[in-house]
């Protein structure tokens, strides 16, 4: 599993420092605009793209035949690209927890809930990308991530606007954020045993 | 003679092609050419072996023991070098060997680096930027470098130029100075197997035609050059093919069953080969 992670952020570094680049710009204009959406929708981008750059290279590498014919199971590259996925979501996580702190708005429920419910759908989109690539290749599934943002995109508009208007209230909005992120993780455990299962059957 | 390796009726259907029955097996201490035509089944078989393609039917025994029942420890010790490169090309050697060292249990750094020195790989450099026999020979000084006593390759010596397939060819007879080690070799390039292997095992759409000692082969068969009639003369069985040619007929035959008063030429395994697939029955 090790060696499998190490690859995987060393193959994707350049990548990461061109990703990491485009986040900082949109950091710095989420604190000077005083609003968290900025970063955490770009980074609903990124947590996609990350996984999604590392898996077109193993695809282009033939990384999954060599791992498998050394030795390591299908189970464990599959866990090893969720874990993966999910050590690319965390710092994206802290920092937008650390822009809740510092915007000058101070900890409001309105950033509590965005951050929530865009971490959920972080994990959601990671956990409907995964399986689909896995089964039909990152090319194929190239077109089903452009359909996951805009319907991301559009559901966060949406809760945005049940806000906005205080269809719901402030206590339930949070509440729902939450049930997006559990969710998430939800999706996330059973992704990864669907993804395990695709694998087990494929022919490399 | 121990077995290092034993497959028994592997059997894989694909749409328009399948697996039939395949069975053989690969001497410990002995290197086993791999042969047939393009689409004849042997990057199946190998993928098989390997656990790549989820095979139909059929049993796979390494080191005495059934694959599927084997850990990482003992998959450790099966080299592999598959038709592609199939390393990180934006990596260079000395990331892969701070990867492969987590890769393989018994990873050797300094045979590893020993094996790059050899082949004048450049350390610095990104795989993407090596050419296809550079990326070769990395394949194989990684196969070579975690104490494996078993090599499955997969047409190692593609696309190679004659220098660098020498150096490839010299490289596994020195693995073979061990008693221990053993080769599973398929190739294109007959005369890299005619040099190196101890028996040539033999697919035609996927099945088995054979496995035999390489110096069986050319005892039991041979190229006789005559007219038509006079092969016909012959007993249909003693003649594996022919072809017709501008002053008669050439043809592949089995020297047992041909009377002594037909002078035949010395076969190669490329003739074998060519007789078996593209020869005409009598």
């Amino acid at each position: 599993m090790k060696g499998l992670l190490l690859k995987n952020f060393k193959n994707i570094l350049p990548t990461i420092a061109y990703y990491a680049f485009f986040m900082l710009v949109f950091y710095v204009v989420a604190i000077l605009s005083e609003n968290i959406v900025m970063f955490t929708s770009v980074s609903v981008v990124l947590a996609i793209s990350v996984p999604t750059s590392a898996y077109v290279m193993d695809e282009k590498d033939n990384w999954d035949k060599f791992v498998l014919a050394a030795g390591v199971t299908r189970g464990q590259l599959v866990r090893s690209r969720y874990l993966f996925a999910v050590l690319c979501l965390i710092p994206l996580w802290i920092l937008s927890l650390v822009l809740i702190f510092i915007l000058p708005s101070g900890v409001r429920a309105e950033n509590v809930i965005i951050f929530l419910l865009f971490d959920g759908v972080e994990l959601i989109m990671t956990s409907l990308l995964l399986p689909l690539e896995h089964k039909y290749g990152a090319d194929k599934s190239r077109i089903v991530l452009l359909l996951l943002v805009v319907i991301a995109v559009f559901a966060c508009v949406m809760l945005g606007t049940l806000l906005h208007e205080k269809i719901m209230s402030i206590g339930m909005t949070v509440w729902l954020a939450a049930g997006v992120l559990l969710a998430g993780i939800a999706a996330m455990c059973a992704s990864m045993a669907i993804t395990v299962k695709i694998c087990a059957k494929k022919d490399y | 003679m121990q077995d290092c390796m034993r497959v028994k009726g592997l059997r894989k259907n694909f749409k328009g092609f399948s697996l039939e029955d395949v069975s053989f097996r690969v001497p410990r201490g002995c290197v086993v050419g791999f042969i047939g035509e393009n689409g004849a089944g042997k990057s199946t078989t190998i993928k098989s072996i390997l656990g790549l393609v989820n095979a139909d039917a059929g049993e796979i025994e390494v080191f005495g023991k059934r694959m599927r029942e084997i850990g990482r420890e003992e998959k450790n010790r099966i080299g592999t070098v598959l038709g592609e490169t199939c390393l990180p090309e934006n990596l260079n050697l000395k990331d892969l060997d701070g990867i492969m060292k987590y890769i393989f249990t018994n990873w050797d750094s300094e045979k590893y680096f020993q094996c790059a020195d050899r082949f004048c790989l450049p350390l610095d450099k990104k795989i993407k930027d090596f050419s296809r026999g550079m990326r070769q020979k990395v394949s194989l000084a990684v196969a070579l470098s975690h104490k494996a006593e078993l090599l499955i390759l997969d047409e190692p010596t593609a696309g190679l130029d004659p220098v660098a397939r020498d150096e490839i060819i010299d490289l596994l007879y020195d693995f073979m100075q061990d008693e221990a080690h053993s080769i599973l070799i398929s190739s294109h390039i007959l005369s890299d197997l005619e040099k190196l292997c101890d028996y040539i095992l033999f697919i035609h759409d996927g099945r088995i035609i054979f496995e035999e000692e390489k110096d069986m082969l050319t005892e039991k068969y041979g190229v006789l050059k005559c007219t038509e009639e006079r092969l016909r003369e012959l007993d249909p069985k003693s003649v594996v093919g022919f072809h017709r040619g501008e002053f008669g007929v050439s043809a592949l035959v089995k020297l047992d069953l041909v009377p002594r008063s037909f002078v035949t030429e010395k076969a190669g395994i490329e003739d074998i080969m060519l007789y078996f697939i593209r020869g005409e029955r009598i």
